[in-house]
């Protein structure tokens, strides 16, 4: 996914602070983890996607970062039948979340758990590859 | 603890329910004496009581809904107890993990409340056995009380 443009970034921004109810003076960067950084829980990221979908006029139905993930690669190539990325779907993911700093994936990751390696920036890219779709 | 709906329908993605809440239930008897309304934290946990079965049945696999997440909330009129209340959900989106349904609560013709509710639809534990029962017995019997007015 190529990067966000400031606009679109900027609003993910602004949707961050809401769903979190920070105030304008609390730093939200481009480079921040959802879930590390702001302490997000699955419902907090729902919250956002909810009100990402509704500010861009988008659909983000549940699996999207999984398949942007996969890309072309055959579904036993990416992930195991217990749901845990292949080493091949593990790099596919660390390409697309190439602004998450490399350490803070685990070698065993859960198809289900991919969310939690999203920074600001990679919610903002998300949303702009889904318009139009 | 707070089971005070009577009767339910299910049909398709929508369902409609029926509570009737006295005036003499004592943990409401200070909001507020003299003029007993019924809190909107209840009015949505009424809300969520239709909508959550809602969910859970109109899914493919067996799923337990959990309240997750209260949007665009409008307490539109107080609601002074007794009451008799209608309420109504309809699901407007259904994932594997999680479903969003509207809902609306009326008094006499009147919309009191709506809300859109966000359920986590979590797989059937079967740690929870005597929940999912008591659950599925309760649903039964709204139902069946629906069937039979």
């Amino acid at each position: 996914m190529p990067e966000p443009d400031s606009e679109t970034l900027q609003a993910v921004v602004e949707l961050v602070r809401e769903t979190l109810a920070l105030d304008a003076e609390t730093p939200v960067a481009a480079t921040d983890l959802l879930f590390y950084d702001h302490g997000f829980t699955s419902m907090d990221l729902l919250d956002l996607l909810f009100r990402v979908e509704e500010r861009f006029g988008i659909k983000i139905p549940e699996g999207t970062l999984a398949a942007l993930s996969q890309g072309n690669l055959p579904p036993a190539e990416f992930q195991g039948e217990d749901g845990v990325l292949t080493p091949r779907g593990r790099e596919q993911l660390m390409g697309l979340l190439h602004d998450t700093p490399p350490e803070t994936f685990p070698e065993r990751i859960h198809r289900q758990a991919l969310p939690r390696y999203c920074t600001v920036a990679a919610i903002a890219r998300l949303a702009e590859s889904r318009r139009g779709t | 603890m707070f089971e005070l709906i009577e009767a339910m329908r299910i049909e398709g993605v929508c369902a409609e329910a029926r509570a009737r809440v006295p005036a003499d239930l004592p943990q409401l008897q200070d909001h507020f004496p003299g003029a007993l309304l019924l809190p909107g934290t209840l009015l949505i946990e009424l809300m969520a009581q239709t909508a959550g079965p809602l969910l859970e049945e109109t899914g493919d696999a067996p799923r337990w809904a959990v309240l997750g997440l209260v949007r665009h909330a409008s307490f539109l009129a107080p609601t002074p107890l007794p009451a008799a209340i209608e309420l109504s959900a309809e699901v407007v989106r259904r994932e594997p993990s999680s479903g969003v349904a509207r809902t609306e609560a009326t008094v006499e013709g009147e919309v009191r409340a709506r809300a859109e509710l966000v359920f986590s639809l979590q797989p059937r534990d079967p740690a929870w056995g005597a929940a999912i029962a008591a659950r599925d017995a309760r649903l039964a019997s709204w139902l069946a009380a629906w069937e039979g007015e």
